[in-house]
C-alpha cells in the first residue's frame, strides 16, 4: 500500500508524506532570513537572477499583509500568492470587526492553520511554502514569527527559511544579539544571506519595517553595506594575520 | 373624450389619496427621512477641501453634539456622509477594506474615481435602501477629484459640492463666492462658512465645524476647526442643596459580614 497517495492517510510510522514532500519544496526554495531588532525587523531574501528581459518588479517574495504586517515565503511562490489574498482579507476582516489593526501573531495564526486545514481536508494538497511573518503589534511590539507546511508555527528572534537555511540559522545563533539597533539588524541580514548567495547585492532584497513604516533599501545601499561588511572582514582577517605573526 | 396622457403640469394628488387609504386600513404612512447634517466639498488650487457639522439627530433630538462625519477611505481620500449614521458608518469603513487589498494587491494608492464606482455600485444595488449620501474627496495620480454621491447609485462630479439637508444654505455660500484656483485659506474659510451657514440655518445641522484638507502627499484633518456653539458657564448654580430630599427610615450599612454571610449557600 502506498501512503503518498492520499493525502489524509497516515503511512504505520506515523507520517504524512505529502506534508514532508512539501516541506521539501520548502528546502529547494531560495532563502528568506528575518531578524528582530529593537525598533525594527528586517526581512532577507535571496532573488533569483532576473533573466535579461525580465521586467524584475513582477518577482517578488516579499509581500504586505496590512499597513504594518508583511510576509516572505520559500518554496512554491505561486502558493504563497493564495495564501497572502487569504490573509490580506483576513486582515481586513479583522479591521472591520474589531476595530483595531491585527497583531502579527493573531494573522500568523490564521496562516499556519490555513496551512494546516490544507493537510487535513479532502481534494486538497499543502502550500509548498514556509512564511516567515514579520510587523508590528499595535503596541509597537517587533516580532517575527514563521509558519511551515504542516501548519506550525514558532516565534523567533531571528530565523532562516528555504535552502541553506541550517547555514544561516547557525551563522545567526552565531553572531544575533539582543535589541539589535536598525542598521545592524539590516547588516546582520545582509551578512547572514552572503553566507549562502554568492552573487551580491543584486540577487538580496531587503524590507525593514519600524513603527512609522517600511522601506526597501535600493541596489546600491545594499551594495554599500556589502562594502562595509567586506571591509571589517578584511580588517578581522588583517588582525589575526599579525597576532599569528606576534605569536610565532 | 379623455385624453391619452394625463397633462404634465400642477400637482399630482396620487399620493395623498393613497397614504390617505394606507391610514384608513391601519397601514404606517410613508415618511420622508431627512438627513439632517450639512456637508460639502470644493477643489482649490492644490487640492481639496471637505467640511461637515458635528450634530447627529434622532428624530428632533440631538443625539451627539460632537460626531465625527468625515470617514477615513484611504490615505489619500476621505468621505463625507449625510443620512442613516450607520449606513455612512459602515458604506465608509467596507469600502475602506476594499480599497486596501485593492492597493494592496496593485501596489499603489487606490484612485478616487474607483472609490466612487465602488461606493455607486454597491449602493444601487440596494436600490436606495442603504440611507448614505456621501460626499467623495481625494488627490490620486490624476489630480484632487470631488464627488456627491446619492443613495440610490447616481454621482456628480463637480468643483465644488454640498449634501444633506443643510445643502442649500451651504451652497448659496459657494455659489456666491466660489471661483476656480482659490488659496487654501481662502478655501477653507470657504467650506467653513457653508457649514456655518448650515449650522444657524437648518436645525438638523448644528455644533461645530470639522475640515480635511488633502493635498498631493498630505492630509490634514482638524476636529473642531471652528466651534460657533461653545457652552458658555451657567449664571446660577442649579445643584440641590443637601438635605433635599426627605428620608424617612434609615437602615444599618451592608458590612464585611454581610457580605460574607451571603457567600454561604
Amino acid at each position: 500500500m502506498s501512503y503518498d497517495r492520499a493525502l489524509t492517510v497516515f503511512s504505520p510510522d506515523g507520517h504524512l508524506f505529502q506534508v514532508e514532500y512539501a516541506q521539501e519544496a520548502v528546502r529547494k526554495g531560495t532563502c528568506a532570513v528575518g531578524i528582530c531588532g529593537k525598533d525594527a525587523v528586517v526581512l532577507g531574501v535571496e532573488k533569483k537572477a532576473a533573466l535579461k528581459l525580465q521586467d524584475s518588479r513582477t518577482m517578488r517574495k516579499i509581500h504586505q499583509l496590512d499597513e504594518h504586517i508583511f510576509i516572505a515565503s520559500a518554496g512554491l511562490v505561486a502558493d504563497a500568492r493564495v495564501l497572502v489574498d487569504m490573509a490580506r482579507v483576513e486582515c481586513q476582516n479583522h479591521r472591520l470587526t474589531i476595530e483595531d489593526p491585527p497583531t502579527v501573531e493573531f494573522i500568523t495564526h490564521y496562516v499556519a492553520s490555513t496551512q494546516q486545514r490544507y493537510t487535513q481536508s479532502g481534494g486538497r494538497r499543502p502550500f509548498g511554502i514556509s512564511t516567515l511573518v514579520v510587523g508590528f503589534d499595535p503596541d509597537q511590539t517587533p516580532r517575527l514569527f514563521q509558519t511551515d507546511p504542516s501548519g506550525i508555527y514558532y516565534q523567533w528572534k531571528a530565523n532562516s527559511i528555504g535552502r541553506n537555511s541550517q547555514t544561516v540559522r547557525e551563522y545567526l545563533e552565531k553572531h544575533y544579539a539582543d535589541n539589535a539597533s536598525e542598521a545592524d539588524a539590516i547588516k546582520l541580514a545582509v551578512k547572514s544571506l552572503l553566507e549562502v548567495v554568492q552573487t551580491g547585492a543584486k540577487n538580496i532584497e531587503i524590507l525593514v519595517v519600524t513603527k512609522d513604516g517600511s522601506r526597501t533599501p535600493n541596489v546600491e545601499e545594499i551594495e554599500e553595506i556589502i562594502k562595509v561588511i567586506e571591509a571589517e572582514k578584511a580588517e578581522e582577517a588583517e588582525r589575526k594575520a599579525s597576532r599569528r605573526m606576534a605569536s610565532s | 373624450m379623455a385624453p391619452l396622457l394625463e397633462p404634465n403640469a400642477g400637482f399630482k394628488f396620487d399620493n395623498a389619496k393613497r397614504n390617505q387609504l394606507l391610514s384608513d386600513k391601519g397601514y404606517m404612512v410613508p415618511t420622508a427621512t431627512k438627513t439632517g447634517t450639512t456637508i460639502v466639498g470644493l477643489i482649490y488650487k492644490d487640492g481639496v477641501v471637505l467640511g461637515a457639522d458635528t450634530r447627529a439627530t434622532n428624530g428632533s433630538i440631538v443625539a451627539d453634539k460632537n460626531c465625527r462625519k468625515i470617514h477615513y477611505l484611504a490615505p489619500n481620500m476621505y468621505c463625507c456622509g449625510a443620512g442613516t449614521a450607520a449606513d455612512t458608518d459602515f458604506t465608509t469603513s467596507m469600502i475602506s477594506s476594499q480599497l486596501a487589498l485593492h492597493s494592496l494587491n496593485t501596489g499603489r494608492d487606490a484612485r478616487v474615481v474607483t472609490a466612487m464606482t465602488m461606493l455607486k455600485q454597491y449602493l444601487f444595488r440596494y436600490q436606495g435602501h442603504i440611507g448614505a449620501a456621501l460626499v467623495l474627496g481625494g488627490y490620486d495620480v490624476m489630480g484632487p477629484h470631488l464627488f456627491t454621491i446619492y443613495p440610490h447609485g447616481s454621482t456628480d462630479k463637480l468643483p465644488y459640492v454640498t449634501m444633506g439637508s443643510g445643502s442649500l444654505a451651504a451652497m448659496s455660500v459657494f455659489e456666491s463666492s466660489w471661483r476656480p484656483e482659490l488659496s487654501r485659506e481662502e478655501a477653507v474659510e470657504m467650506v467653513k462658512d457653508a457649514i456655518e451657514a448650515g449650522i444657524f440655518n437648518d436645525l438638523g445641522s448644528g455644533s461645530n465645524v470639522d475640515v480635511c484638507i488633502i493635498t498631493k502627499d498630505n492630509v490634514e484633518y482638524i476636529r473642531g476647526y471652528s466651534q460657533p456653539n461653545e457652552r458658555v458657564p451657567k449664571e446660577q448654580s442649579y445643584r440641590f442643596a443637601p438635605g433635599t430630599t426627605e428620608f424617612i427610615a434609615t437602615a444599618p450599612a451592608a458590612t464585611a459580614n454581610d457580605a460574607a454571610a451571603m457567600d454561604v449557600s
